[in-house]
């Protein structure tokens, strides 16, 4: 579904991501995981094709984006990290937009549905000026809901949600990925991931250090079965001598 | 195409919607609509006015073609530089986050923005005229008629807003196409520097003939062959030549520029959102406050080299405040204090020069004195209002300051007019220096009346941007200037008043003075009210009516 092949990225002098490989299969919830300054929105970014890779390819369902983007983005949903949402639309012509943008105008009969979930239906007609922070994010989340997407990318979607939200979205991302789906979500919140992902990615400085499932990691850190992803993130970050 | 149209016309039946669903919003729409009838009835007035100077030479048909020309040539290079910067790549936060990574085609998001292109070419079409109107008036060249058809009224406008679109294409095929325009960018400043120069050296060795014959000569036309064909319909009217074939090339040569701009597959989004998000974040720290932060940020955005500031705390109350913005304001010593000194030596130094030259040019210096004056005092309110909006939006911080409002109005307006006496004064001292015509006059006008009208007028534009700070969109913010305007009237018509009897007496010092003195008055009791308005604002964070201001006032 999602294939990232040796990616890399660099701004300026700086070589924010190395060589990245990682898939993202359907009906799997992938984490990305990284201290600060990873380069993990960098990869999101490249995903959208918001930024061109320096060098590598990204494949979505089979489209290359640098290639092909509009192909490619048509099968793509982006939440990105802080987002903006135009001042002056309500929040119902958002998603009357990116239904258009995306030609799919006949899925807005989902939009009552998915606005309930997020606590967002009686905000439908307001400016999106006037949204809180949680509420600009939740309206991000609705938009990339309402168009049938095959791939996710979320980057941190659960920061500034009430728990409300950030159960309701869990339960949307679960349900998407029953209906097969892949999704990507960058997190720092480890217990969440440990919870929601399958599978995790982690980086640092830009490189792979780990991928794979919870289990997998903790057999390979011969660690006992009773240290969290949060113990097991801590000590692969620290440990490993970063470049 | 269908998606990023609906976009637009949401946001412009909710901004309108928005407009018109206060009416106290449409009270600066009235105002601001006066204003430019106002302006138009005294422009064809004065344009309507005979020469005074009967006995005026004519010029030379040839020099003003030339002179036309090159001003066409330098407003296109100025196009292309536009390109070359990053302005036109700019786009809002939201399309970064919504439009970009939408399957929308680049070529399609492109395409909405050619319609801005074209209204800038436009405006620019209508402000060359206004230009060319004037330079035909005050030039008056004399020219041969050569034939007998006159070209339609509407031939000029269109050349000039083909020859200036086609200099937007270019500028936006360069923006998109080119990821390292900063060696381009200086390139070109370099070279019109030179040329310029030369053309300068060579007008003063060899005579404006030369001059003029190397800018009409045929490697300037093909180089710059949008702005010759404009040059040409142009004038084409005047010597009754048939006129439209210049014209046809130039819609030709329209057509063939947008190609490059629609084919070229770039993706342009990166270096889009680099911009985009340099001026977002340069837009936040101008609602933050001072031109000191903004300059902050776009420098820290361009280069990673940090910098150490530790200044001790100093004063106590209000007084610690302003020290607070001063240190802040300190952090960029070049735009907040050494630019502004230069900025005033160098405008009373071009002013003085142009003065004391000859008695020709004594008016051309007073009138850029007066020019300067007043670009500078809009520029220097703007400021003002950056330093209210910033302090509502510091609200937490401040209300809890144990001093009154007035002080607190102070503190924070305090450091823009810091750099504002710097200016003034500069220009005033520098101009006093020289001895040239009138300074004691100017001097005194720009070192002591000029700031301290400003004082009075940057406290006022305070209590506006405490009343109106919902400035969310730009046609709000564009009618919030009417706001302005009907707030400074009142004054406007007191300080007529007041300059009354130094006009019957024909004393310009009378005039000065007491236009002086009564900013002092003014400005005191704005700063009451001004204090006021701050302390309810900072209190309730609510926009404050200018009127319950007045009211309140004890
Ligand atoms: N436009 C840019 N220009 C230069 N450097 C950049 C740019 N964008 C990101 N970087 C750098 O790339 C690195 C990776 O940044 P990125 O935003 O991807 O990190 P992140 O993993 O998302 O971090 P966080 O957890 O803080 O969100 C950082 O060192 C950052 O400074
Ligand atoms: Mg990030």
């Amino acid at each position: 579904m999602l294939q990232v092949l040796n990616l890399s990225k660099r701004f300026g002098g700086m070589l924010a991501v190395d060589d990245l490989s990682f898939t993202v299969n359907a009906g799997e919830i992938v984490g990305l995981l990284g201290p600060n300054g990873a380069g993990k929105t960098t990869t999101i970014r490249c995903v959208a094709s918001l930024l061109q890779p320096t060098s590598g390819n990204i494949l979505l369902n089979g489209h290359d984006v640098s290639d092909d983007p509009v192909a490619a983005k048509r099968a793509l949903a982006f939440v990105p990290e802080v987002p903006n949402p135009y001042e002056m639309l309500t929040v119902m012509e958002h998603l009357r937009f990116v239904a258009a943008a995306y030609g799919m105008e006949e899925e807005l009969v989902h939009a009552e549905e998915i606005l309930t979930r997020l606590d967002l239906w009686e905000k439908k007609n307001d400016l999106g000026a006037s949204l809180s922070k949680g509420m600009r994010q939740k309206l991000a989340c609705a938009c990339a809901f309402i168009h049938r997407a095959q791939v996710f990318c979320f980057d941190e979607p659960l920061i500034g949600l009430d728990p409300k939200g950030m159960r309701e979205l869990k339960g949307m991302m679960m349900e998407r990925r029953a209906q097969g789906n892949a999704m990507l979500v960058s997190t720092h919140m480890l217990d969440t991931a440990e919870r929601l992902c399958d599978r995790v990615v982690i980086l640092k400085r830009g490189k792979l250090i780990a991928e794979g499932t919870v289990a997998e990691l903790k057999e390979r850190l011969q660690s006992s079965s009773d240290v969290s992803l949060e113990d097991m993130f801590l000590e692969l970050t620290e440990e490993i001598p970063g470049s | 195409m269908r998606a990023v149209a609906l976009l637009s016309a949401f946001k412009f039946k909710n901004s309108l919607r928005t407009l018109f669903s206060d009416p106290r919003k449409l009270l600066p729409l009235a105002v601001a609509i006066a204003l430019v009838a106002l302006m138009i009835v005294l422009g064809q007035i004065g344009i309507n006015q005979p020469h005074p100077n009967a006995s005026h030479e004519h010029l030379d048909p040839r020099a003003f073609h030339a002179g036309v020309l090159l001003s066409l040539i330098l407003l296109g290079l100025s196009f292309i530089d536009s390109g070359l910067g990053d302005s036109l790549l700019t786009f809002g936060m939201s399309d970064v986050d919504y439009l970009f990574p939408s399957p929308i085609p680049r070529r399609v998001v492109l395409a909405f923005r050619l319609p801005g292109l074209m209204f800038g070419a436009l405006f620019m079409a209508g402000f060359v005229l206004m230009a060319f109107d004037l330079a035909m008036r005050v030039a008056e060249p004399k020219w041969q008629h050569v034939g007998h058809t006159t070209p339609p009224g509407w031939a000029a406008p269109a050349a000039l807003f083909l020859s200036g679109g086609i200099y937007m294409n270019l500028a936006m095929f360069i923006s998109v196409r080119m990821n390292n325009r900063k060696m381009i960018h200086r390139a070109l400043m370099v070279s019109v520097f030179v040329v310029a120069g030369l053309l300068g050296l060579v007008g003063w060795r060899l005579g404006a003939n030369t001059v003029e014959a190397a800018v009409l000569s045929k490697v300037v036309w093909w180089l710059f062959l949008p702005a010759s064909l404009a040059t040409e319909s142009l004038l084409a009217g005047y010597a009754k030549e048939p006129s439209l074939a210049p014209l046809g090339w130039l819609a030709v040569s329209y057509a063939l520029s947008l190609i490059p701009m629609f084919t070229a597959k770039a993706n342009w989004y990166e270096q889009s959102i680099v911009s985009t998000e340099r001026s977002f974040a340069f837009r936040q720290a101008a609602r933050g406050g001072y031109a000191s932060l903004m300059g902050a940020k776009a420098s820290s955005l361009k280069s990673t080299r940090s910098r150490m500031y530790t200044l001790k705390p100093f004063g106590s109350g209000a007084m610690s405040l302003f020290w607070a913005h001063l240190c802040a304001a300190a952090k960029r010593p070049f735009g907040n204090f050494i630019g502004p000194v230069f900025g005033g030596i160098l405008a009373g130094s071009f002013a003085a020069f142009a003065a004391s030259a000859n008695k020709d040019t004594e008016t051309i210096g007073l009138g850029a004195l007066f020019a300067i004056g007043l670009y500078c005092s809009m520029g220097f309110l703007a400021t003002a209002k950056a330093a209210c909006e910033s302090a509502i939006r510091r609200r937490e911080l401040l209300s809890p300051l144990p001093f009154p409002g007035w002080q607190s109005v102070a503190a924070n307006l305090g450091t823009p007019y810091c750099t504002i006496i710097l200016f003034f004064s500069g220009c005033g001292i520098t101009y006093a220096l020289f001895r040239a015509p009138y300074w004691p006059l100017v001097s005194f006008a720009f070192g002591v009346g000029l700031p301290l009208r400003l004082s009075a007028r940057m406290i006022l534009q305070y209590i506006i941007g405490i009343a109106y700070p919902d400035a969310a969109d730009k046609l709000q913010q564009f009618f919030a200037v009417g706001v302005y305007a009907i707030a400074t009237s009142p004054f406007l018509v007191a300080e007529f008043i007041i300059c009354l009897p130094g006009m019957i007496l024909h004393s310009f010092w009378i005039v000065a003075i007491s236009l002086t003195l009564i900013q002092i008055p003014i400005g005191a009791v704005l700063l009451l009210l001004a204090g006021k308005a701050s302390e309810k604002a900072v209190a309730t964070g609510e926009p404050v009516s200018v009127m319950s201001v007045v009211r309140r006032n004890r």
